[in-house]
């Protein structure tokens, strides 16, 4: 069963990118361009996805704005949420895994199939203490 | 000197008093003395005729020899002025020798009697003894002449005229003591009131001893007296003297006071227009400036302080704010942000300055430092200088710079980013749909490129944070030969690469440092992988030991080496191994490396050098970090 994944992501390349790499990794995506629209295909989507790839800087509404709703919604607070950013500072980082990510992800810092091995990782059961945050 | 002449002049008056009783003394024993001779001879004179005639020779001598004893008796008598007892004894001796001479019977009796009545009387040593025994040789004479005439016993005519005689000379004799006693009686009365006098005068003497030794005493104390008064009038003439001096003292005193003054009053002046200046100086300063005085009714405050804190019509007048009212003021406008009472009551305590920097203060930003006043030479502390600054506008531009460089480093990455995945999808994914050859290379080359752009982009992000100390350090026990061991798997693969040999000899009993564990694998990678970069054949070695609190690690190359000209711009910022800026080697390293390791290492509290540096023959870079906690 392919997983789930709602990819959050304003940039049209990256998105692009990521999309082609979790396509060829077999994973069902769904795409979303600013934090609203994220939001509200979350909220949309049935079943729920397995995992949540989230941008930080959006159009509308942040990634950081997004999580809060996301673990302030009882249906979508269980859902792990993947922050990926090519914000480096380290206060990005603790806001993100003190809102309740699972994992913050600088994405000029890897390729993109780590971070679908990562996603696989973390979909297949890994809890948070398992993995690297960063 | 005046009380002799009073005693004398007493004595003299005495003396005046007593001579008239003295010379009635004086006649009464001429008196007595010829009235005695005459009466006491007139009936020796009888006897010795009567004898005389009756042939008794022997006896009329022997009558003339008692007179001639009686009269030196009385002469005597008179020098030594005692009569009466030896007067008494003469007569009775007398007597009885004229007894003796009767050789009668009765005449016999009175022989016995007459010395022991004598002997009565010179015992009795008194006018009534001398007159009692006349009268008693009267009485026997009489008892005589009676039994003579009565014819119990018949005397001759001889003896009845001695008989006669006897009673004569005892009458004369009676009269005689009796004028005696009367001349004896104004002798006493004399001697008696001369006594009284002699005592009176006595007891003059003694009071005029007295008064004498009052006298001395008064005149001892009159010395005393005068001699005080002498010293009181030295006393008197060294007060004026003083007085004097005083006077004079004092002019020159109101002259010194006078001086004194106009130089406090220049110096009041100074002070004022001193004071004015600094105020002038307080008031024209940007920050707020607070002075605070222990026990102070006032504070030393700025226009600017009031401004930057918005205290506005919270502070009632510069003259009437306490310092404690000031800082308490201040505390409620600083609320939580910080505690400048509990800072100052440590500062004034410890006498030591603080400061608190970046405190939200409303919607600006504060900096506040503050120093305790420390008297010199003195060691209480009186108050405390502080200083508020306005940081807003350099928070601002730092927090802009900050965002800036943290913004163009997320719109860098990217692309990057994209570039990056896009080349490696490419090789990895697609890679058996491309032909072998250029076109595998030239996406291998983006891929790298990309890869080394990004690290060009993470080093100015770490040199920035790192320069304005944003980058957060995790410090905590770390095992350093594990980190180092966890570096070297990475830069192993590098070594391998270009066949060095990479040797770790880092010894297992190395105590814990205190440091950013992942920090300080960057900084092992840093190192180890510049020593990797700048050797081409031979190896590179990592060694640890301990000194002095501080574990260091040695990383000792075969490399190229540095040039004594460049080791001290070795840790410069974009500085690589050659001199010139513009002059660039082969590593194709930004020259930042180095620059951000100093910065980490520095920022945890170790340090970080160059030991030595051979060129062509190697280099040994060191880096301590601390085995205790340090405060940074």
């Amino acid at each position: 069963m392919a997983i789930k994944v709602l990819l959050i992501e304003d940039d049209q390349l990256i998105q692009r990118m990521y999309e082609k790499m979790f396509q060829f990794a077999k994973f069902d995506v769904t795409l979303a361009s600013d934090g609203a629209e994220g939001l509200d295909k979350v909220r949309a989507m049935d079943p729920k996805p397995a995992i949540i790839l989230l941008d930080v800087m959006m159009p509308k509404m942040n990634g950081m704005e997004v999580l809060d709703k996301l673990k302030l919604d009882a249906e979508l607070k269980n859902i792990p949420v993947i922050m990926l950013s090519n914000l480096a500072g380290e206060n990005d980082v603790e806001t993100a895994l003190s809102k309740g990510a699972v994992k913050y992800i600088i994405k000029s810092e890897h390729e993109p199939k780590e971070i679908a091995d990562m996603v696989k990782q973390i979909v297949a059961g890994y809890t948070r203490d398992d993995i690297p945050t960063v | 000197m005046t009380s002799d002449v009073v005693k004398d002049d007493h004595l003299r008056q005495n003396v005046d008093f007593i001579q008239p009783t003295i010379d009635l003394q004086a006649r009464a024993r001429e008196t007595f003395l010829k009235s005695g001779i005459k009466l006491s001879l007139v009936p020796l004179i009888l006897f010795f005729i009567l004898d005389y005639r009756s042939q008794y020779y022997l006896a009329a001598l022997s009558d003339s020899l008692i007179a001639l004893v009686f009269i030196g008796v009385l002469i005597v008598s008179y020098r030594v002025k005692n009569y009466t007892g030896l007067y008494n004894i003469v007569i009775g001796v007398m007597v009885t020798s004229m007894s003796m001479r009767l050789y009668t019977p009765v005449a016999s009796r009175s022989v016995f009697i007459m010395p022991v009545i004598a002997l009565a009387a010179y015992l009795l040593l008194s006018r009534v003894g001398g007159v009692a025994w006349s009268i008693v040789m009267c009485g026997i004479a009489f008892v005589e002449v009676m039994l003579d005439k009565y014819g119990f016993f018949q005397m001759s005519t001889n003896y009845q005229f001695v008989i006669y005689g006897i009673m004569g000379t005892a009458m004369l004799s009676a009269l005689l003591f009796i004028y005696e006693g009367m001349s004896l009686s104004v002798e006493n009365q004399a001697i008696g009131e001369a006594g009284q006098l002699v005592a009176a005068n006595r007891r003059l003497d003694q009071q005029v001893n007295r008064n004498s030794h009052a006298s001395e005493e008064l005149k001892q104390a009159l010395e005393e007296s005068q001699a005080s008064n002498k010293k009181l009038v030295d006393t008197k003439r060294a007060i004026m003297n003083i007085l004097e001096d005083s006077k004079s003292l004092q002019a020159q005193l109101k002259a010194e006071k006078a001086g004194v003054e106009k130089i406090v009053e220049v110096r009041t002046e100074e002070l004022f227009r001193e004071q004015t200046r600094l105020r002038a100086s307080i008031n024209s300063l940007d920050s707020g400036y607070l002075m605070t005085l222990e026990n102070s009714q006032s504070v030393v405050y700025n226009p600017a302080l009031v401004k930057l804190l918005d205290l506005g019509d919270s502070v009632p007048g510069m003259k009437h704010v306490k310092s404690d009212d000031m800082v308490k003021l201040i505390q409620s406008k600083l609320g939580d942000s910080f505690d400048i009472v509990g800072a100052l009551k440590d500062s004034i305590k410890n006498k030591n300055p603080f400061s608190a920097v970046n405190i939200a203060y409303g919607k600006k930003f504060i900096n506040i430092f503050s120093s305790p006043i420390v008297l010199k030479g003195e060691e209480d502390v009186i108050g405390s200088v502080i200083m508020i600054y306005d940081t807003t506008e350099a928070m601002l531009l730092e927090r802009s710079k900050d965002e800036f460089i943290s913004i163009a480093s997320h719109e860098l990455r990217t692309p990057l980013t994209v570039i990056r995945g896009n080349a490696s999808m490419l090789t990895s994914i697609y890679g058996d749909q491309l032909p072998e050859g250029d076109i595998k290379d030239m996406i291998t080359d983006i891929k790298d490129s990309s890869i080394r752009l990004i690290g060009i982009v993470n080093q100015f992000l770490s040199t920035s944070r790192l320069e304005q100390k944003r980058t957060i350090f995790d410090i905590k026990p770390t095992d350093i030969a594990t980190t180092i061991s966890s570096a070297a798997t990475a830069l192993k693969v590098l070594a391998d690469e270009k066949k060095l040999d990479l040797k770790i000899h880092i010894p297992k009993d190395l105590p814990r440092v205190y440091t950013d564990e992942s920090r300080t694998q960057e900084v092992v990678v840093n190192i180890v992988g510049n020593a990797i970069k700048y050797t081409k054949k031979g190896t590179v070695t990592v060694t640890a030991h301990v000194i002095k609190g501080f574990v260091e690690v040695d990383v000792a190359d075969t490399g190229i080496g540095i040039d004594e000209e460049n080791i001290k711009l070795l840790f410069n910022k974009f500085q690589q191994s050659t001199s010139n800026i513009l002059t660039r080697d082969d590593s194709q390293s930004t020259g930042l490396g180095l620059y951000i390791t100093k910065l980490i290492i520095e920022q945890m509290g170790g340090r970080i050098y160059l030991k030595e540096s051979t060129p062509g023959k190697g280099s040994v870079f060191t880096f301590a970090l601390p085995t205790e906690k340090i405060k940074l």
